[in-house]
């Protein structure tokens, strides 16, 4: 009689147990499909983080307030917007691409000393930076090739004219 | 006989049963709007992207993946700051000019106002609709206007996509105004001298579903015509209108402002504004803003720029420094004009912009054509 009571016990035992292990296993599932679902969700948000400065690469290019043409700089009006002082420079750029936003370019002139552009000395300098900040670090960016039309490009005797130069544009968020 | 350990499986089977089905259910559930609301975010950020390679190639494009789901409740919110796409899915900023219309499929296509020494570039992003013109006043300046309207808008001959042009006449509408076709862009452009011989009298037609009323009349008051908006117009190119269910008087200085607020319509929000106003109200911030910024920078690169100029009087360099000088002071009062953020709900700024911006246009013009600047 005891016997078939403890087996009685046995079998209950068992058959909870059984139920617990079905419930742990769907509840197993179901944390792994949302730890799933939220490493997709940060993969996504990384890529949109690197889409966004892919983006103010090619949007800086464009926006006819810097450039000449698409794809071509204006020397004269990046030493414009850098002769207004770093804040109000990055104040401009960052109403229109955003905040965390940086951007500097150097021209690739042979010089291997990096001259900032200032209102002085345009037109013989080869490098602007907008938006610096030196307390973070530029955390995703693209370097990009790119032209830059220097409107004081050859002072001749009677007149001076604009020449195209190479440069390279380091683009990209903090 | 039943046992009671059977009776005690049943049950607790049942108990486990009936709470393993719940908790699936429940979680499936959630499971699949969290899944939705990721396909649907995805879908809004590829519309951005595609939106953002339309403003820099000027490619225009159409975008079918809206009538994938159900985006009846996304909206543009074009005047919070940065403007956002705002749906169940989340919210996204968007940085460049865009005039956004919600629909199943949209056509994408970037428009632009030439001023020269600055280009301003805007994206519409706009589903199937028709434009339709009631040109009460039957005059140049009318006419005009709705060219302004429909130079600004795409072309879509030859695509699936169908944004047409019409013309109300009293309670007629005319559906295939171009021989026998409905009217695309250039169609209407081009068939223009053939509509303005006629008389229209005030439209009371009832007019498909998506379509945009444009009333011209001199007689435009709030209330005119319904569901519309009203333009008077004006032989300076600065003038008035109104938007059904807007209590204001708006004033217009180019054609983008009178398109925006066509684009807009008349439907309004939970606090009684249109969306007409908002696009108004958003077209003339942001141009402002770019506005401010390009002057500025054209006032100092001109500046810049002829420091750098031989200053010899036998010099074809001393040609360009008197135009350049000249452009720098009207570019630093386009500055001063546009600081002031309310710039465009004075008539008298209005006008005053209006005259520099097309004096900073022939300056520039001049600027090119003395070999001194670039097209």
């Amino acid at each position: 009689m005891k016997t078939k009571n403890i087996k009685g016990q046995y079998s209950v035992l068992e058959y909870v147990f059984l139920s617990l292990f079905i419930i742990a296993i769907i509840i197993g599932l179901m944390f792994f499909l949302t730890i799933w679902s939220s490493i997709q969700f940060g993969a996504e948000s990384m890529k949109t983080e690197w889409d966004r400065a892919l983006w103010l690469g090619q949007y800086v290019q464009n926006i006819p307030l810097l450039v000449k043409e698409t794809g071509m700089f204006d020397d004269g009006k990046l030493t414009a917007l850098a002769s207004m002082g770093p804040s109000k420079a990055c104040e401009y750029l960052e109403s229109l691409a955003g905040p965390d936003f940086f951007m500097e370019l150097r021209i690739l002139d042979g010089n291997e000393t990096q001259i900032n552009c200032t209102w002085q000395n345009y037109p013989d300098c080869n490098y602007w930076e907008f938006c610096k900040n030196t307390g973070k670090k530029k955390k995703k960016f693209y370097t990009l090739p790119v032209n830059v039309y220097r409107r004081i490009g050859f002072k001749l005797q009677e007149t001076t004219t604009g020449r195209t130069d190479i440069g390279i544009l380091k683009a990209g968020v903090y | 006989m039943i046992t009671l350990f059977q009776l005690f499986k049943m049950i607790f089977g049942i108990i486990v049963a009936a709470f393993i089905l719940y908790a699936l259910l429940n979680y499936s559930g959630s499971y699949s709007v969290f899944q939705e609301s990721g396909i649907k975010a995805k879908i809004l950020n590829n519309f951005r992207e595609t939106a953002q390679d339309v403003y820099y190639s000027g490619n225009a494009i159409t975008y079918t993946d809206f009538s994938a789901y159900d985006f009846s409740g996304t909206r543009y919110e074009p005047l919070r700051n940065p403007p956002l796409i705002v749906s169940e899915a989340g919210e996204m900023d968007i940085w460049f000019p865009l005039f956004f219309v919600m629909g199943e499929n949209v056509y994408i296509h970037r428009g632009s106002l030439d001023y020269k020494f600055w280009k301003f570039y805007f994206v519409e992003a706009l589903p199937d609709m028709n434009i339709i013109f009631n040109p009460v006043d039957n005059t140049p300046d009318a006419w005009e206007i709705m060219q302004g309207i429909v130079e600004l808008m795409p072309d879509t001959a030859g695509t699936e996509r169908k944004i047409y042009f019409g013309l109300c006449d009293g309670d007629f509408y005319e559906t295939n105004a171009c021989g026998g076709k409905p009217c695309s862009r250039n169609d209407f452009l081009n068939a223009q001298s053939t509509f303005s011989a006629t008389r229209f009298d005030k439209c009371t037609a009832s007019l498909p579903q998506n379509s945009r009323l444009v009333v011209i009349s001199s007689g435009c008051t709030q209330g005119y015509a319904n569901s519309s908006i009203c333009i008077i117009p004006s032989g300076s190119g600065v003038g008035n209108f109104y938007i059904s269910g807007s209590p204001e008087k708006f004033i217009y200085r180019d054609s983008l402002d009178l398109l925006s607020a066509v684009l807009g319509g008349t439907e309004q929000d939970a606090f009684g504004k249109t969306q007409g106003e908002k696009f108004y109200e958003y077209k003339n911030r942001i141009f402002g803003e770019r506005l401010k910024i390009a002057s500025d920078i054209t006032a100092k690169r001109s500046l810049l720029v002829t420091g750098r100029l031989n200053p010899d009087t036998e010099s074809t360099d001393y040609y360009c420094r008197s135009v350049y000088i000249s452009l720098e002071g009207i570019t630093n009062q386009i500055k001063s004009l546009v600081s002031n953020r309310n710039y465009y709900t004075n008539t008298a700024d209005q006008t005053n912009l209006k005259n520099l911006l097309e004096q900073a246009k022939l300056n520039y013009q001049e600027l090119v054509n003395r070999g001194c600047e670039y097209q």
